[in-house]
């Protein structure tokens, strides 16, 4: 009987026995399964595909922790947060925290964290950024990390924001999105007018011209006596650097020393911006809109605008209704030509983890992370762009295609020149004051921009 | 016995002829220590840092490098410093009477006993405690040339509006016109002024026949020119340092004739990576501050009457 006693020692060896069994079933090596999304090129085109990888983790270690800042809205704050916590659970060996600083105060934020030898161990590069910081050991070199990744592929990114975040034949930043302009038009305005719908397909569309563009906007254009209830086309001086490119012209030689806008090329399209306010009066001048064009176009105020893909993203996720297609950007003299801009991530150059960094940030510019993250903008690899997961997202696939055709051609903005704010906010954006305002011609504009430009740019 | 008193008394205990006024004076310094220590290392020390990066070509990641007095050298030559200047004095001595009148006077009105005058208090003081950011923005709505409030009402009247951000004539007159917005904090100040003015001065005086307004210009206002100066002082430095507006609303266009001296700093500083330069620029700011601060001082004897002085 005293055998069946339940003692206090037995009741704590009986306590303990399931504890020690789930330790130990604890520290035996598992097989993990998980889900990865990869770019995968089947006869010819590029499809997402979800494979399951199974895995034995090696023995347990404390997670390496990394950080990530970024800038952004609370939106895109959250959607960091959920692929975070995606990448955890896929990767032990990391652990990544978030650090999010509003796009307003970005720039400077990571200025005092840089020179305070303060930043996170990832961090996204804006371009605005990179051209006062290549060269200054801001940031690791990837080309180490890349060479040590089996089946890292650097040509998958498109040229232009390649070439742009390389120095002296290294990458420093993985572009992750960007993207050139396309026409957004409002199609019930285009119906109200009587104009065809415009061609989605580049290679088709050389009758979507400078012309076209001044002609479909006077017929958009509406007024009710002297107000104007809707502006045919809106906005050249937001993005008038398209009309220099597309009109023959640059706005600098190769190497940024050199401002080039005293060619009459230039200084034709110029006044072709001109003439869409003063002649043609299809178009506000500066002075007239103290709104975005992206606030005004989906209030039916606009019937043709210069925008990026983030914008339709935008309406999507607003819920506006769908009332707007895409097009090509107008053909000028000289193409059709677009900026484009781009922001990369980067790998602090004082990170205690770079191995751990370098993983979170390839993961984030991977076919994953873009996908977890969202498509707002173009991704930058050429390999997410070609599959029906981007193709479908937000506009149809013939629309989506555009921005990516249109980045063969695409100029990259800003310059590669740490004075290229200073070239904006003292040379260009004062002087083109003026021709916006009609107060001086676009001849006199360019030859004054030329010289400001060309000043700043000796000192 | 508070923390700072016992250590005032450790310290004296051993020192007897310091025991009476002597432990009166550490215990001042050691009170005032928290904001003495604060002005030491978050105003002085970056004020001598930014006089030496004055003469140092900086871009806050690479050291700062040794170039003389090029940066000061080159303010001289400086169109936009000298434009700059022009437009924060402008707004400032434009808009700081204007606040001061327009406080003073909404003050004067809410000095009395209305119903409702803690609902009309907080409408007239909440604007100047709404983000400037924010409130910039609205302010861009009213003053759109096609669709704003101000040029949809002139419409109506059957006149034309004007491009009031685009024009070089309008956009600094929009921006004081916008400021005038916040003026509820001189107001509140104004008003908590007249508010410990003995009502036994405003009786005495109605004994003696003195009508609202005799009242006002011979008892309110020689009691309120201690406040007026202080607002004065507060105004002028404060719209000497003006930034958002002129951030936000115009970034600085057109031509140039909203770049208020501060956001031109700030470009140096933060968008054109001149470090340098900005510190350099932040001395002439200082230094013109300083100098209209000091003049204001020096007036004062002739205009703000203390009731300390007059029982002297």
């Amino acid at each position: 009987m005293d055998n069946k006693r339940l003692t206090r020692r037995r009741f704590i060896a009986i306590g303990l026995l399931p504890s020690f069994g789930a330790l130990v079933a604890a520290c035996a090596p598992r097989v993990v399964e998980r889900v990865v999304r990869e770019t995968v090129v089947l006869e010819g085109t590029a499809q997402v595909v979800e494979k399951v990888v199974t895995a034995t983790p090696p023995p347990a270690r404390p997670a390496v922790n990394v950080t990530l800042t970024i800038s952004g809205t609370q939106d895109q704050a959250k959607n960091y947060l959920r692929a975070l916590e995606i990448f955890n659970a896929g990767h032990p060996g990391v652990n990544a925290d978030l650090e999010h600083v509003p796009s307003a105060e970005y720039g400077a934020t990571m200025q005092t964290r840089l020179a305070a030898g303060t930043a996170a161990d990832v961090f996204q590069m804006e371009a605005g950024m990179w051209i006062n910081y290549e060269g200054k050991g801001v940031a690791l070199s990837l080309e180490p990390f890349i060479a040590s990744t089996p089946g890292f592929d650097k040509a998958d990114f498109f040229d232009v924001p390649r070439e742009f975040f390389t120095y002296q034949g290294e990458l420093y930043g993985l572009p992750a999105y960007g993207g050139p302009l396309v026409t957004y038009y409002n199609t019930e305005a285009f119906e109200e007018v009587g104009l065809d719908p415009l061609p989605t397909d580049v290679a088709q569309a050389d009758d979507w011209n400078w012309d076209a563009l001044i002609a479909a906007a006077g017929k958009l254009t509406k007024r009710e006596g002297d107000l104007v209830t809707r502006w045919g086309w809106v906005a050249p001086h937001e993005e008038w650097f398209i009309y220099i490119y597309s009109g023959g012209a640059r706005l600098l030689n190769e190497d940024a020393t050199r401002c080039l806008l005293d060619s009459e090329e230039a200084i034709a399209a110029l006044q072709w911006m001109h003439d869409a306010i003063y002649k043609h009066k299809v178009a506000p001048a500066k002075t007239m809109v103290t709104q975005r064009a992206w606030n005004l176009f989906p209030a039916g105020r606009v019937g043709v605008m210069i925008d990026r893909r983030w914008v339709s993203s935008s309406y999507v996720r607003q819920g506006l209704p769908r009332n707007w297609r895409l097009a090509p950007l107008p053909k000028g003299p000289g193409g059709r030509r677009s900026t484009t801009s781009s922001w990369a991530f980067s790998v602090y150059a004082k990170t205690k983890s770079p191995d751990e960094a370098w993983i979170l940030a390839s993961w984030l510019a991977g076919t994953e992370g873009i996908l977890t993250l969202g498509i707002e903008g173009v991704p930058q690899r050429k390999s997410i762009t070609m599959t029906q997961t981007f193709l479908a997202d937000t506009n149809s696939p013939e629309e989506n295609r555009i921005f990516v055709d249109q980045m063969a051609d695409a100029v990259f903005q800003p310059a590669k020149t740490p004075k290229w704010n200073q070239l904006l906010q003292e040379a260009f954006n004062p002087e083109l004051d003026r021709l916006w305002a009609d107060k001086a011609t676009a001849r006199e504009v360019a030859l004054a921009m030329t010289k400001k430009a060309n000043e700043i740019l000796a000192s | 016995m508070s923390t700072v008193r016992r250590l005032a008394w450790r310290v004296t205990r051993w020192r007897p002829a310091l025991r009476t006024s002597g432990r009166e004076n550490i215990e001042g310094w050691l009170f005032a220590s928290p904001w003495i220590l604060g002005f030491a290392f978050f105003t002085a020390g970056p004020m001598v840092a930014a006089m030496f990066l004055g003469f140092a070509e900086y871009d806050l990641i690479t050291p700062p490098k040794w170039i003389g007095s090029a940066n000061y050298a080159r303010l001289l030559r400086d169109p936009l410093l000298v434009s700059s200047l022009k437009v924060t004095s402008i707004y400032a001595f434009v808009r700081v009477p204007l606040v001061l009148l327009l406080s003073m006077v909404v003050a004067t009105l809410l000095n009395t006993k209305l119903r409702g005058l803690r609902v009309y208090r907080t409408m007239f003081y909440l604007p100047s405690i709404l983000p400037a950011a924010a409130v910039s923005m609205l302010w861009l709505l009213v003053f759109d040339h096609d669709y704003g409030f101000i040029n949809s009402f002139l419409r109506q009247l059957g006149l034309n509006g004007c491009n009031w951000l685009g024009d070089t004539r309008y956009a600094l007159p929009s921006l004081i016109v916008m400021s005038l917005w916040g003026f509820g904090g001189s107001m509140i100040i104004y008003l908590a002024g007249m508010q410990s003015i003995p009502t036994e001065y405003y009786e005495a005086a109605e004994v003696d026949g003195a009508g609202p307004i005799q009242r006002w210009w011979y008892i309110t206002w020689p009691l309120m020119t201690p406040i007026l100066f202080y607002n004065l002082v507060m105004g002028l430095i404060g719209s000497l340092q003006v930034f958002t507006e002129g951030r936000i609303i115009t970034n600085g266009g057109p031509e140039n004739a909203t770049l208020f001296f501060v956001l031109y700093l700030y470009r140096n500083a933060f968008e054109y990576f001149k470090l340098g330069y900005a510190a350099a620029l932040s001395w002439v700011l200082f230094l013109y501050v300083l100098i209209l601060t000091l003049l204001v001082f020096r007036s004062s004897s002739a205009w703000v009457y203390y009731t300390s002085e007059l029982k002297r």
